[in-house]
């Protein structure tokens, strides 16, 4: 099999542990967030949203790949207008993710048991961390979405994800 | 290595000869054979043979800079022995009384004088010669012949001849092909006066030579010509060439060890005749191609052995019709690697010209830098290159000759529909370092030859991006624009 091929695999399972691993372990144990309780936040509703999203984004990579290798250029002037199909795709995958996530915040209730602080009837702020996951959909598009492409497409667009030649030389002599 | 000489007489036989060296340059004679050109003609102005050298001095460039011995394509050499003029050495008198000096002549002897009023009509003494023979063949035997006093020693032949025998010498077994009309002036006269002189002429080496030639019988017709002068008439061509094939059968016949008789039921009709110069510059057709192909074939022994002839009663000719077991297959490899060279690949390498950064270039053409160096960190050649750009021109003029050829074919039977599927325009050579915007941008091969179809798991082969594509997942031996068009060439 292509070094780019295995490349872009180790991406996509790289993605996917930083979204459903990485960051659940972030909002649980790291990040300053305002939860109630956070680790029981992180399962109830952060961990099906980024399964969600892990899927769209899935969905996003793998329509990219049918397109690139499908789509036939009669010229590299014509080729390089295609970033504006990929950069559209991006812009969806990460928009969809961060829909993804504010959906299940606001249906999804937290089942979980009441701290000492709420039992003393102390006043609590259960703010979903919007100011982390925000920047963080950003991130998941870099792992999820342009790392696997510039490994994962094919034929004449295999270079038009930005800095996809330059890691393929990585992988493979030139 | 295979030699062989062609000697194209008159301006069919110049449009034969431009047929076989692309036939040569396409690798339809195989990859081993060293092909040596001879133009004969009086009329040096002639548009055919012009067209002809223009040929040739394209395929020996295009050849020199582009050879991959590996490849079909160029991989025969070619030597060009230039132009030859039977009146080469009278060039101050251009009519038949001036060469025989007439009043001199009559001077001398009264019974020859008149023997010469016998022979040869008023106006045929008075003719000018300069644009050839004029559809008369006695003119043109009584010029040719005079060879014959110069011993082959003046002009190309010296170097010809030398050729040959050092050929024979070295234990091959050199061919030497006529092309000529057997109904016109030039051709009807030179061909079985050549083919006798030279089979005389290397009489000590005759067994270890091979003479053939290919006789073009009447395939076209036209009106006449709009000048006063004696010129060739259609109504002549079948007395021309009942009396060329009689003297041919009985006198010159033995010279030759194979003579293929090449014709066409339907005349193709020129619309804008001429008695010769520049304006006699005739579309190509099929039946020189095939007249062509008659060289790849074996000789055999003996007059009459081997006839190339349509395979198929239709009026249009068709790829199955070619003679040759890689006529057809090297011709369409050559016309869809020139097609796409001229609808894509040219533009594309003038486009990569243009970019500052060829990085940016190759991320939407991954192909490019398998062949060209993006920077000083590969020794691949630089698209600016100096050695690059002539490479560029070279193929792009001969593949635009090619073209122009191929398109006339297509077009020269009965509809403007055989063999391929050509675009509607006129092929010019580019001169500019910019892309071409008359060129425009072609993405499928799929209809261009007509009858062609591939099979599934070889479709790809029908997209020039997925051709481009192939180029950049495999390795070449030769890189730069050699290495693209001769490994084009292999997977097309």
């Amino acid at each position: 099999m292509k070094a780019r091929y295995v490349a872009g695999g180790l991406a996509i399972a790289f993605g996917v542990i930083w979204i459903m691993g990485i960051t659940f372990g972030l909002i649980t144990d790291v990040l300053p967030v305002s939860l109630q309780n956070p680790a029981a936040w992180a399962q109830q509703i952060y961990f099906p949203a980024s399964a969600v999203s892990t899927l769209l984004y899935v969905g996003f990579l793998l329509a990219w790949v049918y397109y690139s290798y499908n789509r036939r250029c009669a010229n590299c002037s014509e080729a390089k207008q295609t970033i504006s199909i990929w950069l559209s795709l991006l812009g969806m995958a990460v928009i969809s993710n961060i829909i993804v996530l504010i959906l299940f915040i606001q249906f999804t209730v937290v089942q979980a048991p009441a701290t000492q602080a709420a039992l003393a009837g102390a006043s609590f702020v259960n703010a979903p961390p919007y100011e982390f996951l925000i920047p963080l959909t950003l991130i998941n598009g870099l792992l999820l979405f342009w790392l696997p492409t510039c490994f994962l497409s094919q034929r004449t667009l295999r270079f038009i994800p930005p800095m996809s030649y330059e890691l393929n030389t990585i992988t493979e002599k030139r | 290595m295979k030699k062989v000489y062609v000697l194209g007489i008159g301006g069919t036989g110049a449009k034969c000869i431009q047929a076989a060296v692309h036939l040569h340059a396409s690798g339809a004679y195989g990859k081993d054979v060293r092909m040596g050109v001879l133009l004969v003609d009086a009329d040096a102005s002639n548009g055919n043979l012009q067209s002809a050298r223009e040929t040739v001095h394209c395929a020996l460039e295009a050849g020199s800079l582009l050879r991959d011995t590996n490849v079909s394509l160029f991989s025969g050499v070619l030597k060009n022995y230039g132009y030859w003029n039977p009146l080469g050495d009278y060039s101050d008198r251009l009519t038949l009384s001036d060469i025989y000096r007439e009043a001199g002549l009559r001077a001398v002897d009264t019974g020859l004088g008149e023997l010469y009023d016998c022979l040869v009509a008023p106006e045929e003494k008075q003719a000018d010669l300069s644009v050839g023979f004029r559809g008369r063949p006695s003119i043109g035997s009584a010029v040719v012949s005079r060879i014959r006093s110069t011993g082959f020693s003046q002009g190309p032949w010296p170097e010809l001849i030398n050729d040959i025998q050092a050929d024979c010498a070295n234990g091959d077994k050199p061919r030497i092909h006529l092309f000529g009309s057997i109904f016109g002036g030039t051709g009807s006269s030179g061909l079985p006066t050549l083919g006798t002189l030279l089979s005389r002429e290397l009489k000590g080496v005759r067994d270890a030579v091979e003479i053939t030639a290919s006789v073009l019988l009447p395939y076209f017709d036209f009106d006449v010509p709009d000048d006063d002068d004696i010129y060739a008439e259609a109504k002549n061509f079948t007395l021309n060439t009942d009396a060329a094939l009689q003297y041919l059968a009985r006198l010159a016949g033995d010279s030759f060890n194979c003579i293929y008789l090449v014709g066409d039921g339907t005349k193709q009709r020129y619309e804008r005749p001429s008695s010769g110069g520049p304006s006699q510059n005739n579309p190509s057709s099929c039946i020189e191609l095939i007249a062509a192909a008659a060289v790849s074939a074996d000789a055999g022994s003996g007059y009459g052995n081997g006839a190339y002839l349509t395979v198929s009663d239709d009026s249009l000719m068709s790829w199955e019709d070619f003679p040759g077991e890689l006529t057809s297959k090297s011709l369409k490899s050559t016309l869809r690697t020139c097609y796409t060279w001229h609808f894509n690949l040219y533009n594309e390498l003038r486009e990569a010209q243009r970019f500052d950064s060829k990085n940016s270039f190759a991320k939407a053409a991954p192909w490019f830098d398998r062949f060209f160096s993006l920077s000083n960190r590969t020794n691949r050649p630089d698209i600016e290159g100096e050695d690059q750009s002539r490479q560029i021109a070279a193929f792009d003029k001969w593949s635009v000759d090619f073209l122009q050829w191929f398109q006339q074919l297509c077009w020269s039977g009965t509809a403007r529909e055989q063999l391929a599927d050509i675009r509607d325009v006129s092929f010019k050579p580019y001169d500019g370092l910019e892309p071409d915007i008359s060129r425009v941008y072609l993405e499928s091969l799929e209809r261009l030859v007509i009858g062609q179809t591939l099979a599934k798991r070889e479709k790809w082969r029908d997209s020039i991006d997925l051709l481009k594509n192939h180029l950049a997942d495999s390795k070449h031996r030769l890189e730069g624009t050699v290495g693209l068009i001769n490994n084009l060439y292999e997977i097309i």
